[in-house]
């Protein structure tokens, strides 16, 4: 693997109640993430209890897992939209270094903003 | 990507935008979806509030929406006279609102023994209240002042049903008070520096803007003006305008720009309507391209701290529930964007109520103080004048006594502008707090107290009255306990215990014959026992119960209930329609389609019905057009005008004459069609094949429009292509004379001409790529694979229970509504079925489990279908309880006696219930002529009948068990029936579907009923009578003002009382208790509506028979027969801190 230069960008976890996607989705549109994946159907422990992850009949009382890859300079932006829902309703979200090979492509302008 | 929203490059105005959009998000939370009427679901009106606790959640709502959340105490007054409740059932349950539930003193009264519980109920079912301002002067002494309260009394007696001369009661009253001396005990006079500091009253009552209450609520209340009606007014008319699905003929213009912008402009114009206040039109001008600015700039401009926006918004928004439920809906995961092609985000109509509100509330700042908006200038200010703040405040209080209101206004009249005559205002408040405290003397609350006891207990006035000092201690002391903020839900337990302690005890007389269970295993040998004639599966819905009663009455028939969708969630086409329904419940979002085709035999009667409905479509077109038109009515009127009384007169006095006139008449243009649903999927093949001869036939239908005989005669490779061309969606320019194509040279049209008509088909009709691809993955989804078929299958004897012993003949009876001029006509269809008539759901399930290789794959699960057996589908109009059947080219002929036998024996047990229900409308039916087929026949054709029929009135209860548990019992119509057999579900999955699916819908409509109930005037949608259908989704009441959710009062009222009683729903399964433990553990959104006591659960362990009350404070508790005084208390670890904190 030569002349592969990768670099550091952030990623960001949220696990939310099914009844929040679409909340996290509209904040994630908003700040024009290049994009995110959706994992449905989770099942966890939290501080309130378990949570059974699928329901035949049932698409929102299930845990949803988002995942989403930003420059760092957008973290900010991210939790301070999350916060809000955090103040209210249970969730958690996660930020860890990772890295990429095509920064341009998750959002990363060459010339850094 | 999103056309109205900009975000801002500096990345501080980008934080700022993105967390008010937050912000505005989370506000609309606590909003409830607003769906539109023809897809009616049934939702509890606070559903923003669920992760509270209920009483807390009901606060809320009092709070946010005004709303009440408890039945009155006078309808508890007429549920006890009228034997719903007791006495006792309330004394019974006082233990669960007082604070020290455990052993009370008891006190000997006239010869009775009273306790906490007794003076309680003294307080709270005769009303009035001592109130909370007394007269200054000229009644020195106060008795005077009680006197006038002592009617009251007497009123609420008689509603009691206790009857007493007045006389007495004021012979009482007089004798308790002098007997109760003034100065007695520890009572103090108050003294003048004793007074409550107005600057406290200012901070604590009146309050600021902000969290607590919307600037213009503030403005309003202390300036007396119209503010909110004003701004609410002005929106809901800018909304219907703005949402409008074609029920207006002209629709507002320019709505493609978004509803902030088309608004802003509108009303920054001179001209337009809000020029009453002449600040508008020159602010509007003035705001910021973006909704989230001008939001920004308004709470900049209040000063409003950013933690209290979300409150302060969601406050904005609950002051038009209907109107934020309906935007929110438009932004929800599930609304179809076929359905309004201009969006609207919460955030452009806060931004605009804002802006509003803004110029509204300066303008009278500025009057009446000289200052602008900022809080922390207003909060200086009032703290200043507090007392002047404080008087204004109090001036609205209605006890407050006339001499004070009348200084008051005098003063009010002399000091226009406030802050000049603080001296005078603060006299005012010293008399104020003085009219309080007389009020609050502890002479006049203890005096009250014991006559109102004397009056409910029906005694003369005890000796120990002014005799034992002890006595007045006690009382005293009592008076202070008393929970008074926790009558309202009082009177709810108690009607929970009454229907509890009923459906309890009838269950419990029957288990005696069912104990013990036979125990089952599946893969049993099958044995069809010979003599249960067929098997017959109905929806939960309570009004199944009535049939199924009679149905099981009448002959060797099992019946079993389980969701009306039958497990089977679908996005389904009916023959002939374009649209979309989607039948299953609403929690849920279906990923299969299925659409009903012609049967192949039918293809002649086929073009016929097309050809058919579209005169008919035209026809009435054309009669909407001239009826719209601003000529034509006028000759349209005077020519042929008479023919409109033929359908007054007829619906009128003739309305069952009239509809099978009609419906003849359509038959006579548009044929019946026998239908089939197909299951299988499409091949790709196939689908290609459908898209091109759906494109085909759309250009040959234009052509044939414009060019008629011509375009007959085209040949096939001309039209193909020309199809090819026009979806190849290049882009086309004139220039030469020739034509394009083979097609524009045989109809002898110019290139120019020619262009014209591609585009055409391009824009207008929409033969494009992108339309053929969607269509293409539209048809791949359509059908069901081989494995989801058996998914399926297997579901729906799951839930109905049904694994073995198959009887000859098993019947699907989904359920519908009939009803005419009904915009709730939705809400009495089935509710698992996404408010639609489920008849879909039965045929699919009848026919898939009628397939041998569905059959066969079954059996290698263990479930094993016997040759002789089948299944049939079939629909109960609730309205009419009339059933019909469907798919008959397919019975077998072997079954034929047996189906037309059924038939008739159903249709049977259907006129059985009908005449029972009949009897329940108010009117004519009680003493019904006729048979009850022809009236309620009559009564769903009427289109002035208010109330076509009961519907999900009167729901109380949900059982999940075995149909052997209720048979028999006479359940009124009133529960929710979930087939459920615990040994067929030995991991718990199936009774976690149950608990996570159905008994959600069972709990939204009781939910929404209740509150319905409670509160008709807020949470319900006030009196049919006075509704008007706007933009095609919704009603208003009367001309204008919020669209309304909730029900009308004719659903959930009768004539003399209220047909629903609002109770919490009460689920009670039939399983090992263990079992259910188990499956609520696991999943923390099952338990938590029931530790929030949104539901009541009680398991009956069908291992021991015992019943287990689930109470969120303490555990399990063994119910008995005797009441509440359980024998065994099993504490288990109960899981009481679910509830989120939250402050409102």
């Amino acid at each position: 693997m030569e002349g592969l230069k990768l670099y550091t960008v952030k990623k960001v976890e949220i696990v939310v109640g099914g009844e929040h996607l679409k909340f996290v989705k509209t904040l994630l549109d908003d700040v024009r993430v290049s994009g995110y994946t959706i994992i449905p159907n989770v099942s966890g422990k939290g501080h309130s209890g378990f949570h059974e992850g699928h329901l035949m009949f049932n698409d929102v009382n299930t845990l949803v897992m988002v995942i989403t890859v930003v420059p760092e300079n957008w973290v900010e932006t991210i939790l301070s939209g999350l916060t809000p829902l955090f103040e209210r309703y249970s969730g958690v979200v996660f930020v860890s270094d990772v890295q990429v090979s095509r920064r341009e492509y998750f959002g990363e302008d060459p010339k850094g903003s | 990507m999103d056309p109205l929203f900009f975000l801002p490059e500096d990345p501080e105005r980008r934080h700022a935008v993105i967390d008010v959009r937050s912000r505005i998000r989370l506000a609309m939370e606590l909003v409830p979806d607003a769906w539109p009427m023809d897809t009616f679901i049934h939702h509890n009106p606070l559903n923003g509030l669920e992760d509270l606790p209920f009483e807390e959640a009901v606060r809320t709502g009092e709070s946010l929406f005004g709303g009440k959340g408890y039945p009155s105490p006078e309808s508890i007054r007429g549920a006890i006279r009228d034997g719903r409740i007791s006495i006792e059932d309330l004394e019974q349950t006082f233990g669960r609102i007082s604070s020290r539930p455990e052993r009370e003193k008891s006190i000997a009264f006239g010869g009775k023994t009273v306790t906490l519980a007794n003076i309680s109920l003294s307080e709270y079912l005769l009303a009035p209240d001592l109130p909370p301002y007394a007269p200054e002067a000229g009644d020195p002494e106060g008795i005077v002042w009680l006197r006038r309260l002592v009617p009251g009394i007497a009123e609420s007696l008689s509603q009691l049903g206790k009857f007493t001369e007045i006389g007495n009661l004021y012979r009482n009253l007089e004798d308790i008070f002098s007997r109760i001396p003034d100065g007695s005990g520890k009572e103090k006079e108050p003294q003048p520096d004793d007074a409550p500091d107005p600057v406290d009253f200012v901070e604590k009552t009146v309050g600021f803007p902000g969290e607590r209450q919307t600037f213009s609520g503030w403005v309003d209340r202390l300036f007396g003006t119209e503010i909110t009606e004003a701004l609410n007014a002005l929106l809901s008319d800018a909304t219907s305008l703005y949402l409008d699905e074609g029920q207006a003929f002209w629709a507002v213009p320019g709505r493609e720009r978004g509803f902030y912008r088309l608004f802003r402009d509108k009303w920054a114009s001179r001209s337009s309507s809000v020029s009453s206040h002449p600040l508008i039109p020159s602010r509007f001008s003035a705001l910021p391209d973006s909704p989230e600015e001008a939001i920004l700039k308004v709470m900049d401009a209040w000063q409003i701290p950013r933690k209290e926006w979300v409150s302060l918004f969601s406050r904005e928004f609950s002051a038009l529930p209907g109107w934020s439920g309906a935007i929110k809906w438009r932004g929800g995961e599930h609304s179809e964007e076929e359905r309004l092609p201009f969006r609207i985000e919460p955030g452009e109509w806060l931004a605009i109520r804002l802006s509003l509100e803004s110029v509204m509330i300066e303008e009278v700042l500025e009057k009446f103080l000289g200052l602008g908006p900022s809080r922390h200038t207003l909060e200086a200010f009032l703290r200043n004048h507090a007392s002047e703040c404080a008087v204004r405040y109090l001036r609205q209080e209605p006890s407050l006594p006339l001499t004070l209101v009348q200084d008051i206004d005098r003063l009010i009249e002399r000091s226009p502008v406030w802050g000049q005559l603080d001296p005078y205002w603060e006299g005012m408040w010293e008399r104020c707090v003085r009219s309080r405290q007389k009020a609050s003397g502890e002479r006049f609350r203890i005096v009250w107290s014991l006559f109102r006891l004397c009056a409910f207990l029906g005694t003369s006035v005890p000796g120990e009255i002014g005799t034992d000092p002890g006595f007045l201690e006690n009382v005293r002391e009592w008076h202070g306990r008393i929970p008074r903020e926790r009558f309202g839900y009082w009177g709810v337990l108690a009607s929970e215990k009454a229907y509890r302690d009923w459906f309890l005890s009838e269950i419990s007389a029957r288990k005696e014959k069912t104990f013990p269970r036979e125990k089952m295993r599946p893969g049993d040998p099958v044995q069809t026992d010979p003599s249960v004639r067929a098997q017959v599966l109905f929806c939960i819905d309570v009004r199944s119960e009535g049939v199924r009663r009679h149905l099981e009455h009448i002959g060797p028939y099992e019946t079993a209930g389980l969701a009306g969708f039958f497990g089977i969630p679908i996005r389904f086409k009916g023959f002939g329609s374009d649209h979309v329904q989607i039948l299953s419940p609403a929690i849920l979002s279906p990923h299969h389609m299925l659409a009903e085709i012609h049967r192949p035999y039918e293809v002649g009667t086929v073009r016929q019905f097309f050809r058919g409905r579209r005169w008919l479509l035209w026809l009435s077109h054309l009669v909407h057009e001239m009826k719209n038109n601003i000529v034509t009515p006028y000759v349209f009127v005077e020519a042929i005008g008479w023919m409109s009384g033929l359908p007054l007169f007829g619906k009128t006095f003739f309305p069952g004459w009239y509809h099978r006139l009609v419906a003849r008449s359509e038959r006579m243009f548009v044929p019946a069609i026998s239908t089939t649903i197909p299951l299988d999927k499409i091949s790709e093949k196939e689908a290609h094949d459908i898209v091109l001869s759906e494109e085909r036939s759309v250009i040959r239908q234009v052509l044939f429009g414009k060019f008629g005989q011509k375009a007959r005669t085209l040949p096939q490779s001309a039209l193909e292509e020309f199809r090819f061309l026009v979806l190849s969606g290049t882009p086309l320019s004139g220039g030469s004379h020739d034509q394009l194509t083979t097609l524009g040279h045989l109809l002898g049209i110019g290139r120019e001409e020619e262009l014209a008509l591609i585009a055409e088909l391009r824009e207008v009709h929409q033969l494009r790529p992108k339309r053929s691809e969607r269509r293409l993955e539209e048809l791949s989804r359509m059908g069901l694979t081989h494995s989801e078929q058996v998914a399926f299958a297997e579901t729906a004897l799951s839930l109905a229970g049904l694994h073995r012993d198959f009887a000859p003949l098993v019947v699907f009876v989904a359920h519908k509504s009939t009803s005419e001029n009904n915009p709730y006509e939705s809400a009495l269809d089935c509710g698992a079925c996404g408010g639609q008539d489920g008849t879909p759901n039965a045929r699919v399930s009848a026919a898939l489990l009628n397939r041998p290789s569905i059959r066969r794959a079954l059996e290698k699960k263990g479930i094993r279908i016997p040759d002789s057996t089948w299944f049939l589908a079939g629909v109960h109009d609730t309205t009419t309880d009339q059933f019909r059947f469907f798919d008959g080219e397919d019975w077998p002929v072997s079954h034929e006696r047996l189906i037309r036998e059924f038939i008739s024996d159903i249709h049977q047990a259907g006129q059985s219930w009908a005449s029972e229900r009949l009897r329940t409308f108010p009117g004519k039916y009680q003493d019904p002529r006729g048979a009850p087929a022809t009236l309620l026949a009559v009564r769903s054709h009427d289109w002035a009948e208010v109330r076509p029929e009961w519907g999900l009135s009167g729901n109380a209860a949900f059982f999940i068990g075995r149909r052997n548990l209720t048979r028999g019992i006479d359940l009124g119509g009133r529960v929710f029936l979930q087939e459920y057999d615990d040994v067929l579900d030995p991991t718990g999955k199936i009774l976690e579907t149950v608990l996570s699916g159905p008994l959600v819908v069972g709990r939204w409509i009781n939910l929404e009923h209740y509150f319905s109930t409670v509160d008709n005037a807020v949470y319900g949608s006030g009196s049919k009578v006075s509704h008007n259908v706007v933009g095609r989704f919704g009603v208003q009441f009367g001309n204008g003002g919020d669209l309304r959710m909730g029900l009308p009062w004719q659903t959930v009222f009768d004539v003399r009382s209220s047909r629903h009683q609002p109770v919490r729903l009460l689920c009670v399964i039939s399983a090992p208790r263990d079992k259910v433990d188990q499956v609520l553990k696991n999943n923390l959104t099952l338990v938590g509506p029931f530790d929030r006591g949104w539901a009541l659960l009680v398991v009956m362990d069908s291992v021991t028979g015992i019943f287990w009350e689930y109470r969120p404070e303490d555990g399990w508790r063994e119910w008995t027969r005797d009441g509440d005084r359980s024998a065994r208390e099993d504490t288990h670890a109960g899981s009481n801190d679910r509830g989120v904190e939250w402050k409102a």
